[in-house]
């Protein structure tokens, strides 16, 4: 009975190496699910002032006006990226805490579709100047339904 | 900064010789006259011992872009000029814009700092960060409130960024600056000079200088007058609140201005020698002044046209005769306040940068909302209500468009008179913040298709700009809301 409870402990214990590897995940994923966004929206500035130089009347208004963007304040929903960046290093945790290859690759799809899902949240919830992008985007929409922009 | 410093302290001292409003006029007891609260009483007649004596002290700074040649009357940048349409580049300047501050005491405790910027309007954001840089000022003289209100003048330097190129933020970084620390300075110097005195209230009919665009047609005929007079009968102090656009320069106009304040003070300084500081009152749905014509009956040039204006209010302030003296005795009430947001262009114009308003979490449309303030202030027994936009003059005295109102099933609502229960109350307009026009919400249109784009035209074919500057219905019940916070309802 005494030698079987090492192997009991074992099980439920979280090895350093384990540790180590979700904390350096967590952090990673954080950071960029945190940065996606600033990336994306002065991305979209940047990439509009470009194109703006090529575009004229209506068009090149739009464009200059979506410029202003580059210059964004963008601020990421903090509590989001950190739940979807825990669930990010639990799972890449676990996967290399498994020996089964199977298992594996199945937690790296997993990982891969949290980790797309996290960044497109990031970006959706994310606030431009204390505009979430949503609201933002659906202004953008009725301008271009109604035929204003 | 040692440059733009200069510029200013250069700015302070070309002040009073271009409109009379110079510290100077102020500084001549300001060595001796320290504030209660300051280093020393010097020769300030203690308060609180039901002397009639207030302490007040005014301070002025001038806003002209360091790159402005007087030569040329050009610019080295581009600036533009806010209130009519967009992109239109400052081509000169008629007239400086300035900064005026208040300081008023009742010798009893209560100290605190009224100041007019001559610009188109100012956001709580911006506002808030002048008052931060002014902490050392607060402490030392235990001011109870900072309130700096925007004359709304439509030829200034746009201080807001709705008025550069369509999309693009229309500010000058450098200007803005200057705009901040003009303000800080005024202020500054305001509670640096202050001296004893007695203070006294009037007002007098403007008859027919008015014009208003919006049925109802209802709006406060007559300017009201603060006037501080010193009581070693140097010169005065007048502040000054009527209910009208500054914009007698029209939209044709591309040169920098205060528009017909500046020609207010320049004759109320020649003929008195007092300062002046110039608050807009109720100016929403819309009130402005009408142009002037000569014997012929020709309109006059618009920089003719701005003189006469300015010159005639300033005969009216001059004839004011039945004034009344008023026992030092300061309350200062302020409320905060959140408004649902529901104007998409200024979410979107904040979205882009061009409008520095932060909305936060709030209901609405869109679950956002714009941080807000209103107060209420009472100077010797005359109640003053503070509000943060251009107030439709309904809404504070009363009176609708009866059965024309394009939105006769809106909640009931009270006006400022009634919810004060003061039918003497005035209204200072743009302070603290500009949320655009406050309207009344049984008048409040929309265009169906694009609301707050396209401006509507309601069943009787009439025009509802203002409501495409506005931040929603719900903004003057809100105010309301605040008014009654405020007055303990």
């Amino acid at each position: 009975m005494q030698g079987e409870k090492p192997v009991e402990k074992r099980n439920f214990q979280i090895s350093y190496r384990q540790a180590s590897i979700f904390l350096v995940a967590a952090v990673l994923y954080f950071a960029l699910l945190c940065l996606f966004p600033v990336a994306l929206v002065h991305g979209a500035g940047t990439a509009a002032g470009f194109a703006a130089k090529g575009l004229e009347g209506g068009a090149q208004i739009a464009a200059l006006a979506l410029a202003g963007l580059a210059g964004a304040q963008v601020t990421p929903q903090f509590a989001l990226c950190a739940a979807s960046a825990a669930v990010c290093a639990i799972l890449l945790t676990a996967r290399r805490s498994l020996q089964s290859a199977a298992v594996r690759r199945s937690l790296a799809v997993l990982a891969a579709l949290v980790t797309i899902a996290g960044l497109a949240l990031s970006a959706w919830r994310c606030k431009i100047n204390g505009v979430p992008l949503g609201t933002f985007a659906a202004i953008l929409s009725d301008l271009l339904k109604s035929g204003i922009l | 900064m040692k440059r733009m410093l200069t510029a200013i302290l250069t700015g302070a001292l070309l002040c009073g010789s271009l409109c009379g409003c110079g510290p100077q006029n102020m500084a001549d007891g300001a060595a001796e006259s320290l504030p209660v609260g300051g280093k020393d009483a010097g020769n300030i007649t203690p308060g609180g011992d039901g002397s009639d004596l207030w302490l007040v002290g005014f301070g002025c700074a001038e806003i002209v872009p360091d790159d402005y040649d007087p030569a040329t009357d050009s610019f080295g940048g581009t600036y533009y000029i806010a209130g009519y349409r967009n992109d239109n580049v400052a081509t000169g300047m008629l007239d400086p814009q300035y900064a005026r501050a208040a300081y008023i005491s009742d010798k009893r405790g209560t100290s605190i700092v009224v100041a007019a910027v001559d610009c188109v309007g100012l956001l709580k954001s911006f506002v808030d960060e002048i008052k931060a840089g002014l902490a050392d000022i607060i402490k030392e003289y235990n001011l109870a409130a900072i309130h700096i209100a925007s004359t709304h003048t439509h030829a200034g330097i746009d201080t807001l960024g709705l008025w550069g190129p369509v999309g693009r933020d229309g500010k000058n970084k450098a200007f803005m600056e200057k705009v901040k620390l003009s303000t800080q300075q005024a202020i500054r110097a305001a509670c640096e000079s202050a001296r004893d005195g007695r203070l006294y209230y009037g007002k007098a009919d403007t008859g027919d200088l008015q014009r208003d665009s919006r049925p109802p047609y209802i709006y406060d005929t007559h300017v009201h007058r603060f006037r501080f007079e010193p009581a070693d009968g140097s010169p005065g102090l007048q502040i000054i609140s009527y209910d009208a656009h500054p914009e007698a320069l029209r939209s044709e106009n591309s040169r920098v201005s205060a528009d017909f304040p500046c020609y207010m003070s320049r004759k109320i300084k020649k003929e008195t020698g007092d300062d002046f500081i110039f608050i807009a009152g109720a100016v929403g749905g819309l009130i402005s002044t009408q142009r002037q014509r000569d014997p012929s009956g020709a309109e006059y040039p618009l920089e003719q046209d701005v003189a006469i204006v300015g010159e005639r209010l300033a005969g009216c302030v001059l004839s004011i005769g039945d004034e009344v003296k008023l026992e030092p005795k300061i309350t200062d009430k302020t409320h905060y306040f959140n408004v649902n947001l529901d104007n998409k262009v200024y979410i979107l114009l904040s979205s882009l940068g061009v409008l520095d308003a932060k909305p936060v979490s709030g209901g609405g449309n869109y679950g956002l909302a714009l941080q807000t303030q209103a107060s209420l202030l009472s100077l010797g027994g005359i109640n003053i209500a503070l509000v943060p936009g251009e107030l439709f003059p309904e809404l504070a005295y009363g009176g609708t468009v009866g059965d024309a109102a394009a939105n006769p099933d809106a909640k009931p609502y009270r006006t400022l008179v009634e919810i004060t229960g003061d039918k003497n109350l005035l209204i200072w307009g743009l302070c603290d913040d500009e949320v655009g026009y406050i309207v009344a919400p049984n008048d409040f249109f929309l265009d169906p298709e694009n609301p707050y784009f396209t401006q509507g035209y309601d069943k009787l074919g009439r025009r509802h700009y203002e409501e495409t500057n506005s931040v929603g219905i719900e903004m003057y019940y809100r105010l309301a809301r605040a008014f009654e916070e405020l007055v303990g309802n």
